[in-house]
Order: C-alpha cells, then sequence, then structure tokens
C-alpha cells in the first residue's frame, strides 16, 4: 500500500502579513486571533480532511510577539478544542531567520495542553 | 616568602643542579670544529635561515587572521549591544510592531554571531557564551505578552498585566522592573562573551 503525503504550506508573510500585531482583534490589526480564526484553522481543517501535513513558514515578517504566537497556536488547543497529539501529527513548522520560534511555539502549544488536561480533570 | 623559596635555597639548589648538568657534558670539552666550511654547509645555512623566515610569516599571517576573525565576531556582538540600547526606548511600551521588528533584529545578530563562532571553530564554552536564545525568549515575553482573556477577568492585580491598544502596548509596572533587569543581564552576558573571545 502507498500512502502519499502531500504538503500545504502556509506562509504567514504572504497569506496574512509581514508586520504580525496583538493578540486579540480587538486590541490592534493583524492579531493572532484573526490569524487563527480565518487563516490558520481553514487551512489545518483542510489539511486533516486530506490528510496533508501543513507546513507553517514563519519567515518575511517584521517580527512575532509572544501574544500572537501563543494565540495563534496555543488557541488552536485552548479555543478550538484541538489536541497537542492532532497537532503535532498535522502541524510542522519552518524557519531560516528565527529557528528558536520553532521551539517557543511547541512550548505554547504544550502549555495549552496541559491547562486542557488540568481543566477536564477539574 | 616561604622556607621554601629561601635565596639561599634557591641558589645552593642552582649549584647542585649546575653541577648534576655538567657531569655528562664534560667529555663534549675534547669536540674541535672543523676550520673549513663546505657548499654543503653554506646551502645548510640558507635553507635553514629561509625555513625560519617561512615560518615567521606563516606565524605572522596566523596572528593577523586570528585578530580579523575576532574583531568580527566583536563587531557582530557590538550590533548585539546596539539593539539592547535601542530596547531603551521601550521601557514602558510602545508601538507593538516595532518592538517585535527590534526583537528580531536582535535575534538575527545574535544567530550571526554565533553562527560566526561556530564556524570558526571555537571552543563550546566560547559557543554557549554566544548563545543567547534564552534571553531573547525572554524578552519578548517581558516585552509583548499580554494575558489571556480568562486568565486577565480572574486578574487580581493589575499590575502585572501589561495591555495592548490600537497596536500600542503598554508594560505594566510590574513588566517594567523585570524588562530592564533582564536587558542589564543580557549586556551583562555580551560583555562576558566579548571577553572569552578576546582572552582566546
Amino acid at each position: 500500500m502507498i500512502i502519499q503525503v502531500f504538503l500545504m504550506l502556509l506562509n504567514i508573510a504572504s497569506d496574512f502579513t509581514t508586520a504580525p500585531g496583538p493578540r486579540y482583534d480587538s486590541e490592534g490589526k493583524f492579531s493572532g486571533e484573526v490569524f487563527r480564526r480565518d487563516v490558520l484553522l481553514p487551512k489545518l481543517n483542510e489539511a486533516l480532511q486530506k490528510k496533508d501535513v501543513l507546513t507553517v513558514c514563519l519567515d518575511g515578517t517584521a517580527g512575532y510577539g509572544t501574544s500572537f504566537l501563543e494565540e495563534s497556536f496555543g488557541g488552536l488547543i485552548r479555543e478550538d478544542k484541538l489536541t497537542l497529539a492532532t497537532l503535532n501529527s498535522v502541524l510542522k513548522f519552518e524557519s531560516e531567520e528565527e529557528p528558536e520560534l520553532i521551539t517557543e511555539i511547541r512550548e505554547y502549544m504544550t502549555d495549552a495542553e496541559s491547562e486542557r488536561i488540568k481543566e477536564a480533570k477539574a | 616568602m616561604t622556607p621554601a623559596f629561601h635565596p639561599f635555597f634557591l641558589v645552593l639548589a642552582g649549584v647542585i643542579v649546575g653541577l648534576l648538568a655538567a657531569l655528562p657534558l664534560k667529555n663534549y670539552g675534547l669536540l674541535t670544529l672543523s676550520p673549513e666550511v663546505t657548499m654543503g654547509n653554506v646551502f645548510q645555512a640558507c635553507a635553514t635561515i629561509l625555513t625560519g623566515l617561512i615560518v615567521a610569516a606563516y606565524i605572522q599571517r596566523s596572528v593577523h587572521a586570528d585578530r580579523k576573525e575576532k574583531d568580527l565576531i566583536l563587531r557582530q556582538l557590538d550590533l548585539v549591544l546596539a539593539s539592547l540600547d535601542e530596547f531603551e526606548r521601550f521601557r514602558e511600551g510602545g508601538k507593538l510592531t516595532d518592538i517585535t521588528a527590534l526583537l528580531k533584529r536582535l535575534a538575527v545578530s545574535c544567530k550571526a554571531a554565533k553562527e560566526i563562532v561556530v564556524f570558526l571553530k571555537y571552543s563550546r564554552s566560547i559557543v554557549d557564551q554566544t548563545k543567547f536564545d534564552s534571553e531573547i525568549k525572554e524578552l519578548r515575553k517581558l516585552a509583548t505578552e499580554t494575558p489571556i482573556k480568562k486568565i486577565q477577568d480572574h486578574a487580581q492585580n493589575a499590575l502585572m498585566s501589561s495591555e495592548v491598544r490600537e497596536g500600542i502596548i503598554k508594560l505594566a509596572e510590574g513588566q517594567r522592573a523585570k524588562f530592564d533587569a533582564e536587558i542589564q543581564k543580557f549586556r551583562m552576558k555580551v560583555f562576558k562573551g566579548q571577553m572569552c573571545i578576546n582572552k582566546f
């Protein structure tokens, strides 16, 4: 049996903005909340449906704040109720300019998962 | 001075070492030097001098290259310090995208410094001294993190939460002191890195 995996690419700089902003839409333009809701989640659902891998490219922007990254990726677990295992199987990251951001994003997702588990137990 | 290094003992030790060294050499007094110098001797002397000159030139060039490499790393670390100085403008907050842009410039400068050090095969300890990932992460957190809504709703102390309005972040009082301390800590690490490279 041959399993075909297609790579879907989401480039934040070209598909969303070169100047990522704050956490929430109410705080300013190009927020993590808008990115997650309008760009990331639809692409992620498409990748899940097609059993593809979604590669998120972080390069080409002016820079990221902690809140934008946490809301975008941690928010997938906290707000959209996806699990860390699902995200790990479908999401990949690439960054030549700031590779340490990938570790940070993974930490935010792990923290959100811990919170989710804690809340579920409570 | 401790008794072991008293001048008398030092002189005595010198005399004993001198006598012992002279024992195996006393027979060489019978050696005579030939007054004739052959062409081979001349050629040998020239070759020795030439080799000496080549070695000296090589060492000089090597030292010069080392200095240039060090200067390159030190210049790169100066760029890191310049970016850190720019953060002074944002001690109370500012336009979020300006802060994130500065953070990116800082991260790129740090990455370049580390890459040069790794490329030039400096020791592990120097590579560690020019690795600033955790400092950048902490600075990013202090300068750009705002709370999640449900946490904010339950926050007892608003002093601990920064807030953003129309893309402008205002750092919470509690964050400002931490932000200053983190910048100072970062600077010290860069200075230490520069000192290590200078000593190497």
